[in-house]
C-alpha cells in the first residue's frame, strides 16, 4: 500500500510539474506557424502566462492578408487530460455581415482525453445560443443551435431538423 | 544528533525535486529545440492606393465647346417615357410614349435626338452628344410594369430570389446596373456560383487572380471576362494579395466607374463600365 502511494505520489507531481512547466508562450507560438501555413495570422495585443493559463488579448485574425476577424479575450487552459480554448467578444467584418453573424459573445472549445476524437463547442451571441462537436477523425463539424432569438443571416447556413436548426459543415 | 525530518522523508522530497527537475529540463530542451521563440504577425498595410475615379482627359475626344452645339433637337430624357423593353440576345426594342403617343424604337434608333443604345431588364439607355442617359420602365396603374413574351422580356416583377440589373454595351464601355453590383456585393456565394477565381503566383509572390471558369449568360459573361483572363488591377489598385481584392470587394458599392486591367493572353487590356 505504501508502495502505491509513493507511485502514485510520483505521477501526481510528474503531472503537476509537466502542467506548470509547459512552454505556453512557445506552444503558441507554435500554433501561429502552423495556421500561418494555412494563410492564417494571429496579431496580439498582449499576451499573459497564468499557471494554467495563457491569456490573448486583443487579437486580430487576419485571413489570407484580410484583416476579418477581432478577438477581444482568447484564454487557453490545459490540464493535459482536459484542455480548454474560451474566446470573447468576437466580431467578423462587417463585409460578411450577409453570410455570417458579425458579433457572437463567447465560444467556447474543449477537449477531454477519453473522448479524443471530439472537441466540444459551445457559444452563444445575438442569434442565440449552440454547442455541439468537431468530429477529428471525420473531420465534421455539427451545431446544434438551442436557443433562437433572430438568426437573421444565419438561416441560410442552417438546415433543419427534429431537434431544431443545426449547422453542418466538413472541413 | 537530532534530525528535524526523518532521513527518509528527506530522501523523498529530494527524489520529488530531482523528478521536478527533469520535467522542466525536458520542457527546456524541447522550447529550445523545437518550439519557436516568437510568433509571426501579419504586417498591417498602411496608406493603402484608394480606388480612382476615371475621368477622361484625352485631348482627342470631342472639346467643351463642341457639346454646346444643339443641332439636335432641342429635348429633354424626361419627355421620353419608357412603356415596354424587349430585350434578346440580338435584338433590342423598346416602346416608348413621346408626347402622348407611343413609338417603337430599335438600337440605334432616335427619338427626341436621343438614340437608343440598349436596354436592361427595367431600363433602356439612350445617348445623345456622347452622353448616356437611363430611362426607366414606368409602372402600370396596378403597380405593375410592362413587359410581355419571352424570358428576354423584362418587367420589374421578379422575385427577390433572382438578380435585378443589366449590363448594357454602350461601345467603348459598359453600363453596369449598381443593383446588379450590390447583389452579388451582397451575396457573395452567388458571385462565385458564375464566375471562377484563382490566384496566380510566381514563387511566394501573388501576381493576380486567374478566371478559371464564367458561367455562360451570366452577368459576368456580359461584363467582357473570359476564362484565363488575369485580373491584375481594378481601379488603379493592384490585386496583387487577398487584401487588396477584398478591399476592392467592400467598396465596390460606391463606386462610379470600374477599370479592369486583365492579361488575355500576352495582351494587356483595360475594360471599363459604368454603374449607372
Amino acid at each position: 500500500m505504501q508502495m502505491v502511494k509513493k507511485v502514485l505520489m510520483i505521477f501526481f507531481i510528474i503531472w503537476f510539474a509537466f502542467v506548470l512547466f509547459i512552454p505556453k508562450q512557445n506552444l503558441y507560438y507554435k500554433l501561429e506557424q502552423e495556421l500561418a501555413a494555412q494563410g492564417i495570422k494571429i496579431n496580439e495585443g498582449k499576451i499573459s502566462e497564468g499557471l494554467f493559463t495563457l491569456q490573448i488579448d486583443e487579437a486580430v485574425v487576419y485571413i489570407k492578408g484580410i484583416d476579418l476577424i477581432h478577438v477581444k479575450q482568447a484564454s487557453f487552459f490545459s490540464l493535459l487530460f482536459y484542455s480548454s480554448i474560451d474566446l470573447k467578444g468576437i466580431v467578423v467584418d462587417k463585409s460578411l455581415s450577409s453570410m455570417v453573424p458579425t458579433n457572437l459573445e463567447e465560444v467556447t472549445l474543449s477537449h477531454v482525453i477519453w473522448s479524443p476524437r471530439y472537441v466540444s463547442v459551445s457559444g452563444h451571441g445575438v442569434f442565440g445560443a449552440f454547442e455541439g462537436t468537431i468530429d477529428l477523425a471525420e473531420r465534421k463539424v455539427h451545431l446544434d443551435f438551442t436557443e433562437i432569438t433572430k438568426l437573421g443571416v444565419l438561416k441560410r447556413q442552417l438546415k433543419e431538423g427534429e431537434k431544431g436548426w443545426y449547422y453542418e459543415t466538413s472541413f | 544528533m537530532k534530525h528535524l525530518f526523518k532521513p527518509q522523508t528527506l530522501k523523498w522530497i529530494v527524489i520529488l525535486l530531482i523528478v521536478v527537475l527533469v520535467v522542466k529540463l525536458i520542457w527546456l530542451a524541447i522550447e529550445m529545440t523545437l518550439l519557436p521563440t516568437s510568433g509571426i504577425n501579419q504586417a498591417e498595410e498602411v496608406g493603402g492606393k484608394s480606388l480612382y475615379y476615371r475621368v477622361n482627359l484625352s485631348p482627342n475626344k470631342a472639346s467643351a465647346p463642341k457639346k454646346t452645339l444643339k443641332q439636335v433637337p432641342v429635348g429633354s430624357i424626361k419627355d421620353i417615357e419608357l412603356l415596354a423593353v424587349y430585350n434578346a440576345e440580338d435584338t433590342t426594342v423598346v416602346t416608348v410614349i413621346y408626347k402622348g403617343k407611343s413609338k417603337v424604337l430599335g438600337r440605334g434608333e432616335k427619338i427626341n435626338g436621343f438614340t437608343l443604345e440598349g436596354a436592361g431588364s427595367n431600363y433602356a439607355t439612350f445617348s445623345k452628344n456622347g452622353k448616356v442617359y437611363r430611362v426607366n420602365l414606368i409602372k402600370g396603374e396596378n403597380g405593375s410594369t410592362s413587359g410581355n413574351g419571352r424570358s428576354g422580356i423584362s418587367s420589374r416583377g421578379k422575385s427577390s430570389s433572382t438578380v435585378e440589373g443589366e449590363i448594357v454595351d454602350a461601345g467603348d464601355h459598359k453600363i453596369v446596373d449598381r443593383s446588379l453590383l450590390s447583389h452579388y456585393a451582397q451575396n457573395m456565394d452567388d458571385i462565385y456560383k458564375n464566375i471562377g477565381i484563382t490566384e496566380v503566383k510566381e514563387g511566394n509572390t501573388l501576381k493576380g487572380f486567374k478566371i478559371t471558369f464564367v458561367k455562360r449568360g451570366s452577368p459576368f459573361a456580359k461584363l467582357g471576362v473570359q476564362r484565363g483572363d488575369i485580373i491584375k488591377s481594378i481601379n488603379g489598385q493592384e490585386i496583387n494579395s487577398y487584401n487588396a481584392a477584398f478591399n476592392v470587394y467592400k467598396n465596390i458599392g460606391n463606386v462610379e466607374n470600374l477599370t479592369l486591367v486583365i492579361l488575355r493572353g500576352n495582351k494587356e487590356m483595360e475594360l471599363e463600365y459604368e454603374i449607372n
